[in-house]
């Protein structure tokens, strides 16, 4: 008889079972809202504030005139099981109009800063185009179902590219990580849904080439937008520096080394901390799936999540000699390894993608693809190409911020910034 | 000023999954988890937004979902025992279906050995199960689950010790069919 240590077995067990990625990220977004919503009883003056900007959640004020109500209504929709169910659901269910209309407007409205709502916006865009995929996957895509959500993905998409280009001016750091998110997202998105929309067996499908071109349009502009904030936070980082160095009186602000290494650590270390989420993220949706992987996808899976988690490490160990340039390539290249694996993970849960094309390293997606044609062309934008030539970047710096402070001057057109600077940078690709 | 929002939030990052995969060992039930672990935060924080406390939060939100818990029995407690047992039968196979990481790392005999703890576990009397949870999946201490559970750390223990020994004992007759 064998001898068999229980207690480890319990601890195993248990390790399958986590929330998905998915569902983590709903309930903490239902959760925040709420907290948003019925704040500690002492910052209440906050609901206030609220109430008196007009959104969506105003029009919910305006029609009772109370707060009371209005909380009963929120934790109607929160606690009530509509809402959360909504959540799952795609184009032709039943609550899929509470999705849309409800729980998404609601949380546009409750997004407030800058950076939560290009975030919100890319988050919702991507979800349209998961919508697509799975419906695409089971043959139940419609030309109107199709064309709506292309409305809507783009709609979003293009609010997202508002807020990071608008982020971009004042906080680097933020528009870099909603920006690569984005970027990364709709790149593995657009592999999905081409890979679906290639398939043989499907029959009287919708053709969604137009929905893929269209996505890796969008994913282009906010690699171009990325490339810039990249740029700028270099840039920005003596902005910084002579600001603070003009405030003390002291330093001129070009001199100033020391500010411009904080700000690329603050920019690396946020690329950081966004990774290493990615990673854990990752896992747990590896998790949740594997038992539908067969051994072979699994295995190549398996093999990404730790090279990004070695990609992770070796940021950290940039990070800790103080090479914060290199950190964050590092940090960047382990987060776009990952956040494509999350998106195919996510898919594999609702649709029958056996082997994606997101794994075959030759037919790579689109973001690699892109990030190698951009760093050929353009010397400050090194993005997704890898942790090589980070060495080469390092020694590279001066010219890096020469390059970034010529393509913010090309930008400075201010507000009609997005607009020409898409089409300058389209060049460069 | 107590808890932020922003403290709120990272303890739900710290102890979600955690709450979630107590709640679904004692439920037998994704659905349902889900549903428990988001009240036990929303609960959690009505009760922190109004002046209460919260030092340790571990506690905290396990003795929640622990009240959560026994109401989710009560109310279910009208539901035929064949139906609850056939529910609580048709969740381990889901719960196997969907996999771990763990199982493809290791060998087929492996793999059965955990299913069968997987489903001797489900088998348990609550009272157990959410001891034997709470302990080896969540590792708190006896110390800390006490509190959660409303018993003495002497009970834990015991109740440990006897859930080890009925585990072992479904798992040896098997064993020997």
């Amino acid at each position: 008889m064998r001898k068999i240590n229980i207690k480890n077995y319990i601890q195993k067990v248990g390790t399958g079972v986590s929330l998905s990625s998915a569902e983590r990220e709903k309930m903490r977004e239902v959760l925040s809202e709420y907290i948003a919503i019925k704040p500690a009883v002492r910052d209440t003056a906050d609901v206030r504030h609220r109430q008196e900007k007009g959104n969506f959640l105003s029009s919910l004020f305006t029609i009772t005139k109370k707060p009371m109500p209005i909380a009963l209504i929120l934790a109607l929709l929160f606690s009530g099981s509509v809402s959360y169910a909504a959540e799952g659901t795609l184009p032709g269910d039943t609550l899929y109009p509470v999705k849309i209309h409800v729980n998404e407007n609601l949380q546009t409205a409750l997004a407030l800063s800058t950076e939560a709502k290009a975030a919100l916006h890319g988050r919702l865009a991507e979800r349209r185009l998961e919508e697509a995929t799975n419906l695409a996957a089971k043959n139940t895509l419609n030309a109107d179902t199709k064309a709506d959500l292309s409305a809507s993905f783009s709609e979003h998409a293009d609010a997202a590219v508002t807020g990071v280009t608008k982020l971009s001016e004042d906080n680097a750091a933020a528009a870099i990580d909603v920006a690569s998110n984005l970027e990364t997202g709709l790149a593995a998105h657009g592999t999905l849904l081409a890979q679906v929309n290639n398939r043989s067996d499907a029959k009287s499908k919708v053709d969604v080439g137009d929905l893929v071109a269209l996505v890796h349009e969008k994913a282009r502009l906010v690699s171009a937008i990325r490339a810039h904030a990249e740029g700028n936070a270099e840039v920005s980082a003596r902005a910084v520096g002579s600001a603070s160095a003009r405030a003390a009186g002291t330093v001129n602000a070009k001199s100033d080394a020391s500010a411009n290494a904080d700000a690329q650590k603050t920019v690396s270390v946020k690329m950081g901390t966004m990774a290493k989420a990615a990673i854990a993220n990752a896992e747990k949706a590896f998790a949740a799936v594997s038992g539908k992987l067969d051994a072979t996808v699994a295995a190549a899976v398996k093999l990404e999540i730790s090279v990004a988690s070695s990609l992770a490490t070796t940021g950290d160990t940039l990070s800790a000699k103080g090479d914060f340039t290199g950190a964050f390539h590092a940090y960047q290249q382990a987060f776009v390894t990952v956040k494509k694996l999350s998106v195919y993970l996510n898919a594999a849960e609702n649709t029958d993608i056996k082997v994606p094309a997101i794994l075959h390293s030759d037919s790579s997606t689109e973001a690699k693809a892109e990030s190698s044609g951009e760093s050929n062309g353009n010397d400050n934008n090194d993005a997704d190409s890898g942790i090589l030539p980070n060495s080469l970047r390092i020694e590279g710096d001066a010219s890096v911020e020469t390059h970034a402070g010529a393509s913010v001057n090309g930008t400075g057109g201010g507000a009609s910034g997005s607009g020409s600077g898409s089409g300058s940078i389209q060049i460069g690709l | 000023m107590g808890v932020t929002k922003e403290a709120f939030l990272k303890v739900f990052e710290e102890h979600s999954d955690g709450l979630f995969r107590h709640a679904f060992f004692r439920l037998s039930s994704r659905d349902k988890a889900l549903d428990l672990t988001q009240d036990a935060f929303l609960k959690g924080w009505e009760y922190i937004r109004k002046g209460g406390d919260m030092r340790d939060p571990k506690n905290f939100l396990y003795r929640i979902m622990h009240n959560l818990i026994i109401d989710e029995y009560r109310k279910s407690k009208s539901d035929s025992l064949d139906e609850v047992l056939e529910k609580a039968g048709d969740a381990t196979e889901e719960q196997f279906a969907e996999g771990s990481l763990a199982e493809i790392e290791s060998s087929a005999d492996d793999r059965m050995l955990t299913e069968r703890v997987k489903n001797a576990v489900a088998e348990l009397p609550d009272d157990y199960r959410a001891i034997v949870t709470l302990r080896f999946m969540e590792e708190l201490s006896t110390k800390e689950i006490a509190p959660i559970v409303g018993v003495t750390e002497n009970v834990v223990s015991v109740r440990i010790h006897r859930a080890l020994i009925k585990l072992r004992g479904v798992l040896l007759a098997e064993e020997n069919i």
